[in-house]
């Protein structure tokens, strides 16, 4: 390795020790040592004692356990995808050249940024089954709304139209993407014949793929974690109809101090989200095209 | 000559331990060990002869004060300014303890408490709570008895009411790990220009909860075949912490023993009786906000509030909140009675003192401190709590009260600790009460239906399953 090569390799390891630092102090430890208590039958406090597999196994006989991962894998499955489809069409219109359209751009994107409580005190208003704008709404198209968050049936869906609250941030991104396609593509477009779905399909979606899959694969980490909302709306109820893995989780620490089953808990969701990522980069070669990235033959 | 320099393995060594130890504090999972306390409790503890505050003989080691933190929780920025008042009133009003406040969001502070426990960093001192009491079970706090035993005027029913103590000994034998400087018990709360307004007498010491209920349909008011007026509203009483007053009032229970619970007790006639007796109230008699109209009033400023409710339930608690009511004239009076009488579900405050602490002589001048004139004067004007000494209680809280404020007292004549110490306590209402009691609540099942449901499971997850 010649001089410059050296100074180039210590000036990239200087560059990146404080994040390797950071993460060997703050995350590597607690991750190992989470994986420990999985093992045993710890209860936070105390000496935990080593159990083996036997939290891994409990999983399989405790009701709430499935019961936490179908609500969750229901709402990742809903939610992600139409947050991904609605963010897209408001980027779509948000990229038009209109006058004033920063102003439709930042209110849009203002949701995304106010904080979680504030807007689970705004969604319980709108919720409301007897003076809701939700069901006002429903009643002008004479549909007789739901109680949504107090029936069981409507919790999860109320969620999951709550979560739609946010897509000012993955708009955001696609705006970003659907900014850097290059116009004369369009054009080759109009000058083939084609029409604005033409366009949409064989040069839009191709070229802000690469985002699709990033805002997809973020959104499916971020849904299978989801946390705050559901602890202050809805704590899990009505009977269990809202139970999030991640509020189970939390209980198991820190309610009945079952740490070493919460940390198997732990552990299971990350190897869910890490195959379900696994899974997406596998399909991404079927279905998102990197410019300037070589095919195989 | 032994040889002192430091080698390239040695440095890597205790980088290596350097790091693994920071890693294993940073996960706050793994306990390492209690401090030690700097002496025997017994041996130091201050003496309480008086009522007046009197610093005990904690020593400072070259005059500076000892610090200690405590840790509370805040529900308002009101609230938050009581336990800053509090704790700056008793670091002014002696020279050898400097209390630190460490106050946070209710939910927040428990989880942060856990994490601190199990890192070996616990505050000295804690306001105790239902939720602590896990750690509580699990040997994190100090039993008080040592300190109490010496403080002869916290053991004289004439001085400090004695009835507090039951709670403050929750695992049962006769060791307090609290405090109980302040408690509260519950009252039938109801807005008097609504029973003016029909004429109707207010409540008396000898209402029973049948004629709770006649008094409730007769409040009830309907316009255009919709409840403008309700005679009563459920909301806490839907908590089991505060129905369990229906059992007790018919002699019975939901368990076998509130301090070491081995049997839910539900499946008993006069139990179902009492749980029906309040559904009714909402879908027979309709007398009483189902959850759907109970979601409505909530955003009028709550259920009895909003002065759409003739008579509810509540915690004492809530004279306190309740004075900013301007729009209606209101009052307390004693709960109502069954065929066996009438009991309060009662909770208690105080400071505990954590046995991680290295000055639990200290924490403890402070946990008396709050218990002797200067803070319990701070609690009776505050009306945040009943006090525990008897004389505080003469005080007046700031701020208008009702009428018959004296009933807050009164109904602490007839108590019993509403909690139920069990370490699986919590894990059974998740698991197993929960999502029946929604069923309930919404109608879709009746009580027999929900003690068939939920009192086998419970009794089998006491016992351990």
């Amino acid at each position: 390795m010649g001089r410059l090569a050296r100074r180039e390799a210590l000036e990239c390891y200087l560059f990146i020790s404080l994040a390797v630092a950071g993460f060997l102090i703050f995350q590597a430890g607690p991750i190992g040592v989470s994986a420990f208590l999985s093992l045993t039958n710890s209860e936070l406090v105390g000496t935990p004692a080593w159990v083996g597999l036997r939290n891994y196994s409990a999983m399989l006989h405790d009701p709430l356990f499935w019961q936490s991962l179908k609500v969750t894998v229901t709402y990742a499955v809903v939610a992600v995808p139409l947050g991904l489809a609605l963010s897209l069409l408001v980027a779509l219109l948000m990229n038009q050249n209109v006058r004033g359209i920063s102003v439709f751009r930042t209110v849009y994107y203002l949701p995304s940024v106010i904080s979680g409580v504030a807007v689970a005190v705004l969604w319980r208003w709108i919720l409301n089954p007897e003076f809701g704008i939700l069901n006002l709404l429903l009643g002008y198209l004479r549909i007789d709304g739901p109680n949504w968050l107090l029936d069981r049936q409507w919790a999860l869906p109320s969620l999951i139209l709550m979560s739609l609250w946010g897509i000012g941030g993955s708009m955001m991104i696609y705006l970003a993407g659907l900014q850097g396609i290059p116009t004369h593509l369009y054009e080759a477009v109009e000058i083939d014949g084609g029409g604005m779905w033409d366009k949409f399909a064989h040069v839009t979606i191709p070229m802000i793929s690469p985002v699709v899959f990033f805002n997809l694969v973020t959104g499916i980490i971020w849904t299978f974690q989801e946390f705050t909302r559901v602890y202050v709306m809805t704590q899990g109820g009505p009977s269990n109809a809202t139970l999030f893995y991640g509020l189970y989780l939390y209980r198991n620490a820190f309610r009945y101090f079952q740490m070493g089953y919460a940390s198997a808990l732990a552990w299971v969701l990350l190897l869910i989200i890490l195959a379900m990522t696994l899974m997406l980069f596998r399909t991404s070669q079927l279905w998102v095209y990197y410019e300037g990235s070589v095919e195989k033959a | 000559m032994r040889s002192t320099r430091v080698t390239r393995r040695k440095l890597l060594r205790l980088g290596a331990l350097a790091l693994g130890s920071t890693a294993l504090a940073a996960c706050a999972a793994l306990p390492t060990g209690p401090a030690k306390p700097t002496g025997e409790p017994a041996k130091t503890a201050a003496e309480t002869t008086g009522l007046g505050s009197q610093p005990g003989p904690t020593t400072a080691p070259g005059g500076v004060p000892v610090k200690i933190t405590f840790m509370m929780w805040a529900w308002s920025p009101e609230n938050e300014k009581f336990e800053r008042d509090r704790i700056e009133l008793f670091n002014n009003s002696q020279t050898k303890v400097v209390v630190e406040p460490l106050i946070m969001p209710y939910e927040d502070m428990w989880t942060k408490l856990d994490v601190l426990v199990a890192s070996g960093q616990a505050p000295d001192s804690v306001w105790y709570d239902y939720a602590a009491y896990k750690l509580i079970a699990k040997g994190q706090f100090l039993d008080l008895k040592p300190y109490v035993d010496n403080a002869a005027a916290m053991l004289d029913d004439s001085i400090y009411d004695q009835g507090f103590w039951k709670p403050a000994k929750m695992l049962g034998g006769d060791s307090p790990y609290a405090l109980p400087i302040g408690g509260e018990g519950m009252n039938l709360f109801y807005n008097r220009d609504l029973f003016d307004a029909s004429s109707e007498p207010y409540p008396t010491d000898d209402l029973t909860w049948d004629e709770y209920r006649n008094v409730a349909i007769r409040l009830t008011k309907e316009e255009g075949g919709k409840v403008v007026q309700f005679g009563t509203s459920l909301a806490w009483l839907q908590s089991w912490w505060a129905w369990v007053m229906l059992l007790w009032s018919r002699g019975v229970g939901i368990v076998d023993s509130h301090f070491s619970p081995t049997q839910c007790t539900l499946d008993t006639p006069e139990a179902i009786e009492a749980l029906q007796f309040l559904q009714d109230l909402i879908y027979k008699d309709k007398v009483a906000p189902d959850p759907v109209q109970a979601s409505v009033l909530s955003e009028q400023g709550g259920d009895f509030a909003s002065g759409k409710v003739a008579t509810m339930v509540d915690g004492g608690w809530d004279v306190v909140s309740f004075r900013s009511i301007d729009r209606f004239q209101w009052d307390i009076a004693l709960l109502p009675k069954g065929p066996k009488g009438r009991i309060s579900p009662f909770w208690i405050g105080g400071p505990m003192i954590s046995k991680q602490s290295r000055n639990p002589d200290a924490a403890w001048e402070w946990t008396k401190w709050t218990a002797e004139e200067d803070g319990q004067a701070m609690i009776a004007k505050s009306g945040q709590q009943v006090t525990w000494l008897r004389k505080a209680r003469e005080i007046a809280p700031e701020g208008a009260v009702p009428e018959h404020y004296s009933k807050r007292f009164e109904t602490l004549n007839d108590l019993a600790p509403a909690d139920v110490w069990s370490e699986r306590w919590n894990e059974i209402l998740d698991k197993v009460w929960n999502p029946e009691f929604d069923r309930f609540w919404k109608g879709e099942i009746t009580a027999a239906e929900l003690v068939k449901a939920i009192a086998p499971e419970t009794t089998k997850m006491l016992q351990g399953a």
